[in-house]
């Protein structure tokens, strides 16, 4: 869905991505990351189990939700990643135990 | 309880530029913004980029020109507080906003300004939800924040300015910018003669227009005039766009679709606040009523930049200034000859590029089927799921306006807050009721302002009495009981 267009202009970080580590560039959003690594499966909704991905990516259509470092419904798309952070895609509704 | 005496709200061209104006008056500034750096959408990442050349090359020098604002903004001495929202604004200066590593807390202001900029309208095609859809602004935003462009075919579908400037970007970073299907029919070009030929002072900014356009069509990128989308259909990286051209059928394949049809301002903030708002019928869209100071109905609330009306960025600076001056008066920081006399230029400027917009305005107004779904079947309500057919049910069983639409289906009550539906629940009320848009009433927005964690709010420190202003917990204890259809039935009597 998404690739660079320039060579690095930032420094490379590691951030983990469903527990496994992936390299990105320091400017990057977690929506941008997302992007490139799963493309169009970015995340099922909560209401109908429909795959979205992001819209608007800039802090106004909610479809970039994502759960960073252990909290759900993150904005992606304001999270700018650093070093180590932990990132899980949202898959459909949430049913408590 | 912190207190400040100008809190600013959104550090884009109109926020930054009224701090620094503020600061000039000798005025304590308190600047938040939801992003990481200062610049706005307009402007997103100005500042970090400026190193980075080959993306400079890219995004060209209208962006660049944000780095001086950017840079004066930083050395303003404005308190400056990025990655923090504001969840809500009171009438009475008062604010709660969530800062990392702060928490949750309340600022009292002596004026707040609203500087909450523009989003791009929503585009309620059959599969605009579709992943591979977006909008084009959020393709700039991918280049300037992240360096990256969609992979594979793109296809631009829509109006604006906007969307020939992301198209002249994308290929300027080796993108694959296959094809615009643009709904301005090249009649309507000819149609706007007129307000051009009244816009010719501005031909430094009509020509960059034309160069966008020039240079698209003379590349590889198939440019399609009044083009109606009906359709997007497929699955990522194979999609479909249908369009109709006068009566003929096209199709576009795509790796990804970029949409756009103009911005509107985000009244969220002043919609909360229940501030007056005139419906504006050029931009298609409602505007908070404002002196030509900025001040709004409510005396400790500013609104500056494209959250006032669409003006463009350029104005926006303008705007921010010409509100800092007003405040920095009434504090008595300045005299009144000082600021008039530093807003004489500023007003006349503002007044020349009236022109420029009434021209773009009206080159650009959404068409119809970009306002009200023609498929019944197209998503309104992203967030609900919420599709034009069960918007319209709810309308012909009785609902009178937006807001019992919400009741009775729930379009404009999930995480969105509205913001990308409630226009076009709207239209469809107004088409269902043979209403005007502005006799239509609009979706009520509450606090919290953005989706906010119970724990966050249950930290917070309220630390108030009742007469130093409502948090936002007594909001929640003392709100008015809600009856949706007494709120759609005042403007339908």
């Amino acid at each position: 869905m998404l690739r660079y267009c320039t060579e690095p202009e930032s420094a490379a970080v590691t951030v983990m991505v469903e527990g496994r580590p992936v390299a990105a560039r320091s400017d990057e959003t977690v929506a941008a990351v997302l992007m490139r690594l799963f493309g169009a499966n970015y995340r099922t909704t909560s209401v109908g189990g429909v795959t979205r991905a992001p819209y608007c990516l800039m802090g106004v259509c909610f479809e970039c939700l994502a759960e960073v470092d252990g909290v759900p419904n993150r904005q992606a798309c304001l999270i700018t990643v650093s070093e180590g952070m932990a990132i899980v895609r949202q898959a459909g509704p949430v049913t408590v135990d | 309880m912190e207190s400040t005496d100008l809190l600013v709200v959104g550090a884009g061209p109109a926020g930054m530029s009224a701090a620094v104006a503020a600061r000039r008056c000798g005025m304590r500034v308190l600047v938040i913004d939801e992003n990481s750096e200062p610049g706005g959408q307009i402007y997103r990442s100005v500042l970090s980029n400026a190193p980075r050349t080959q993306r400079n090359r890219m995004l060209g020098a209208d962006y660049l020109a944000g780095q001086a604002l950017a840079r004066s903004f930083l050395d303003s001495g404005a308190d400056w507080r990025p990655r923090s929202t504001v969840f809500e604004v009171a009438d009475d200066g008062s604010a709660s906003i969530i800062t990392p590593g702060l928490g949750a807390y309340a600022v009292r202001a002596e004026a707040v300004l609203i500087a909450t900029g523009a989003y791009e309208r929503p585009f309620p095609v059959s599969g605009w939800t579709l992943p591979g859809v977006m909008t084009a602004g959020a393709a700039q935003t991918l280049l300037k924040a992240s360096g990256q462009v969609p992979d594979g075919r793109i296809v631009l579908a829509g109006g604006g300015p906007l969307l020939w400037y992301a198209a002249s970007q994308l290929r300027a970073a080796g993108a694959d910018v296959a094809a615009i299907l643009s709904f301005t029919p090249l009649s309507g070009y000819a149609r706007q003669l007129p307000a051009l030929l009244a816009a010719w002072r501005f031909a430094g900014d009509l020509l960059s227009g034309a160069k966008w356009m020039a240079g698209l069509q003379l590349g590889a990128t198939r440019v399609v005039h009044g083009a109606r989308v009906t359709r997007i259909e497929g699955d990522a990286p194979r999609l479909q766009v249908h369009y109709e051209v006068a009566g003929r059928r096209g199709v576009e394949q795509a790796a990804t679709v970029l949409v756009h049809a103009g911005v509107c301002p985000n009244v969220q903030v002043s919609k909360s606040l229940r501030l007056a708002h005139d419906w504006d019928e050029a931009q298609q869209c409602w505007r908070p009523r404002l002196d030509a100071w900025g001040a709004s109905s409510s005396n400790s609330i500013m609104i500056a930049g494209d959250g006032a009306g669409i003006s463009g960025a350029k104005d926006a600076v303008r705007g921010g200034a010409l509100a800092a001056l007003a405040v920095a008066a009434r504090l008595g920081l300045i005299s009144a000859e000082r600021r008039d006399a530093e807003a004489a230029p500023l007003l006349a400027a503002r007044q020349r590029e009236r022109r420029l917009r009434a021209f773009l305005d009206a080159l650009y107004v959404p068409p119809d089927w970009l306002r009200v779904p023609e498929d019944d079947a197209t998503v309104v309500c992203r967030c609900e799921e919420i599709t034009a057919a069960q918007v319209r049910t709810a309308v012909r069983r009785g609902a009178a306006g937006p807001n019992q639409v919400k009741d009775y289906v729930r379009a404009g009550m999930g995480a969105c807050q509205g913001r990308m539906c409630a226009q076009t629940v709207a239209a469809i009320v107004a088409g269902e009721r043979g209403l005007s848009a502005q006799d239509v009433p609009t979706q009520h927005v509450r606090p919290p302002l953005k989706p906010m964690h119970l724990a966050d709010l249950a930290a917070m420190d309220i630390g108030v009495s009742a007469s130093e202003g409502r948090s936002l917990t007594e909001s929640l204890l003392h709100a008015p009981v809600h009856d949706t259809s007494a709120q759609d039935a005042t403007k339908l009597h």
